[in-house]
């Protein structure tokens, strides 16, 4: 597995048409998290710095890959309302997420992401790591 | 990885993988394509994407690929494939996430000389009234019935609403509105989404265009069209925009279950799907249809206000100012259709992932105007490079369930295409070309740089070569608006 301990937790795979991501966390919830900010990475968003409110998330799903699915999914509903996640505090208990999001307003944005695929995906865990290959359609 | 070896050669332009290449594969995959072509879509995964996409049950002959392919997720881009209605299966990662993106050619009797003086201007006129770029909001704000009533009626509400002509929905796949939507069966966000973004562009590869007509190639087609050589005309590419993104993740995520209850087998989690005739196939083919509609309408939409600026543009200049609709096609879309299968009529759900209907004369569904000549087929070229209109044949309604390419098909990754160019090189290169560019974001242009894309006129070769579409006219793209 590769060793993303030192950086952001995430890198671009080449993708002929749309954008694919892996990325590795030490543990689940860092794994989203990197997730998450490799893909407003991608979409190149620059954000007013002040946080506007926070926004609590709850969400369920019958396996991990659908639970990182949806919450990125939820990330990218949000962003269409011009709003970024800065700071993240997640619990992931089972197939079970909870957590605060403090959001901050969206100045600009350079790519639109259209969706979070399922393509191919599967979280792998081994070596006390965690880490998965993401396809978005842009 | 599908290597060249994998690959039987029927003719020049046609390849197959048989079904021996992978366990799972219930048909096999038909390439068309020259031998360059093929070479090309072996540096990526589209073929083994099709081979994936062949193991779905209840297809019929085979995954037919187009000369376009390139990677997608699940299905490749440039897919077809046409499940049994009966015995079949509906897959909405197989149709995509912007659900009937497509694409409208309108055209005009301006010669382009006339319209040159005035080209900016119309650029700038049009990037102001055509809202374009991530995120943005359209052009009306719709009451929940209106949404309603969108998604249902698709352009037929937009004709009743004073945006349309009736000649704009006769020249409309479908007449603009496809039967069987029920937006009882969206889920509440993605009406929340499709309520703030009608008439909206988008951004990535969506653009309007205008084009010159620089060369006719079938003079009677392109007569029934209103193709003038040296006249300009315009292209619109948009789609179903937040709300079909929303319709797809939203089923995608639901079949996930359904798949076990179905006890259907896939390699890959993006290509799940429900039996056609199930209550869960029926109840996606219905958003699908509401999210289709709403696209139909949503370039109508555009259309509408591009028309407007056009005619103001040009009405200081001369009296034949209008702009009038050629044709309006979906490539990202599933069709419930009737084709001779094994000398049998049959109904098939046709997925086109990124691939363009192609009806040939004589067939049912196409403008009475063109029932002689075929169906237009519009195939944009990357940008700064050439468009070819076409018309579907015969052939195509065997060979390829009535399906086309629907562009020139990516070579190149967006970050790989945007370490080989930069926005503002791009930009000078293409005013050198003397085509006038307006864009929401002038890095975001690199990813959309002409080096990116295959040669559109080899992809052009491989559909007449395979005999999918006739040659009607080549467009020449003189000014760019994208998001």
């Amino acid at each position: 597995m590769e060793d993303f301990s030192d950086s952001c937790g995430f890198k671009e795979i080449a993708h002929t048409a749309d954008l694919s991501l892996l990325v590795s966390g030490s543990t689940l919830e860092e794994l989203f998290v990197h997730a998450a900010r490799g893909m407003y990475y991608e979409m190149g968003i620059t954000a007013n710095e002040n946080p506007e409110k926070a926004i609590s998330l709850a969400l369920q799903e019958q396996d991990q890959e659908s639970l990182l699915v949806s919450f990125l999914s939820e990330l990218l509903y949000l962003a269409e309302k011009r709003l970024i996640a800065r700071d993240f505090h997640l619990e992931i208990d089972g197939l079970r997420l909870t957590g605060s999001l403090f959001m901050i307003p969206v100045l600009k944005m350079q790519t639109e992401i259209k969706a979070v695929t399922y393509n191919n995906l599967r979280i792998r865990h081994y070596d006390r790591k965690y880490q998965t290959q993401l396809v978005f359609d842009i | 990885m599908v290597d060249l070896r994998d690959l039987r050669k029927i003719t020049d332009f046609e390849w197959e993988i048989g079904r021996g290449f992978m366990q799972g594969m219930h048909v096999p995959v038909r390439i068309l394509g020259t031998q360059e072509i093929i070479r090309e879509s072996l540096k990526d995964n589209s073929l083994q994407q099709a081979a994936n996409t062949a193991c779905l049950p209840g297809l019929h002959q085979y995954v037919c690929v187009m000369p376009d392919v390139h990677q997608g997720y699940g299905f490749p881009i440039g897919g077809v494939a046409a499940s049994d209605y009966h015995n079949g299966v509906i897959s909405p990662g197989g149709i995509g996430y912007d659900i009937n993106c497509g694409i409208r050619l309108l055209a005009s009797e301006i010669p382009l000389k006339t319209a040159k003086p005035v080209m900016q201007e119309l650029v700038n006129l049009l990037f102001q009234n055509c809202p374009v770029g991530v995120g943005k909001q359209g052009v009306v704000g719709l009451s929940s019935r209106d949404f309603s009533q969108i998604c249902t009626q698709g352009s037929r509400w937009a004709l009743k609403s004073g945006y349309a002509s009736p000649a704009d929905l006769e020249a409309t796949e479908d007449g603009g509105c496809i039967q069987g939507a029920d937006p009882d069966a969206l889920s509440r966000r993605a009406v929340e989404r499709g309520t703030v973004q009608l008439g909206s562009l988008g951004s990535g590869n969506h653009f309007i265009e205008i084009d010159v007509v620089d060369e006719i190639f079938d003079q009677q087609a392109a007569q029934k069209m209103g193709l003038n050589q040296g006249c300009i005309c315009m292209q619109i590419h948009s789609g179903s925009r937040g709300f079909g993104h929303q319709v797809c993740s939203d089923y995608v995520k639901d079949f996930q279950t359904v798949v076990h209850k179905y006890q259907i087998q896939i390699p890959d989690r993006e290509l799940v799907c429900a039996p056609v005739g199930s209550p869960e196939g029926q109840r996606y083919l219905a958003a699908m249809r509401c999210a289709a509609n709403y696209a139909f309408c949503n370039r109508q939409m555009l259309a509408h206000q591009a028309r407007q600026v056009f005619e103001q543009v040009f009405e200081k200049i001369t009296h034949k100012n209008h702009l009038w609709l050629v044709y309006d096609l979906a490539h990202n879309i599933g069709k419930i259709e009737d084709h001779i299968i094994d000398g049998r009529q049959t109904r098939v759900c046709v997925h086109r992932k990124g691939a363009t209907r192609a009806f040939g004369p004589g067939s049912a569904d196409i403008p009475l105007k063109y029932a002689r000549v075929g169906q237009p087929v519009l195939i944009p070229g990357s940008m700064g490079t050439a468009s070819w209109v076409m018309v579907g044949t015969e052939t195509a309604m065997c060979k390829s369930f009535g399906s086309c390419s629907h562009g020139a098909g990516r070579l190149l990754s967006r970050s790989a295409a945007r370490k080989m160019a930069r926005g503002e090189d791009l930009l000078v290169d293409l005013r050198e070309q003397g085509i006038t560019v307006k864009a929401g974001s002038i890095a975001g242009l690199a990813e959309e740089a002409p080096m990116a894309y295959k040669d559109v006129d080899l992809v052009i070769e491989s559909v007449v070569g395979a005999r999918l579409a006739k040659k009607v006219a080549r467009l020449r793209p003189v000014a760019v608006i994208k998001g």
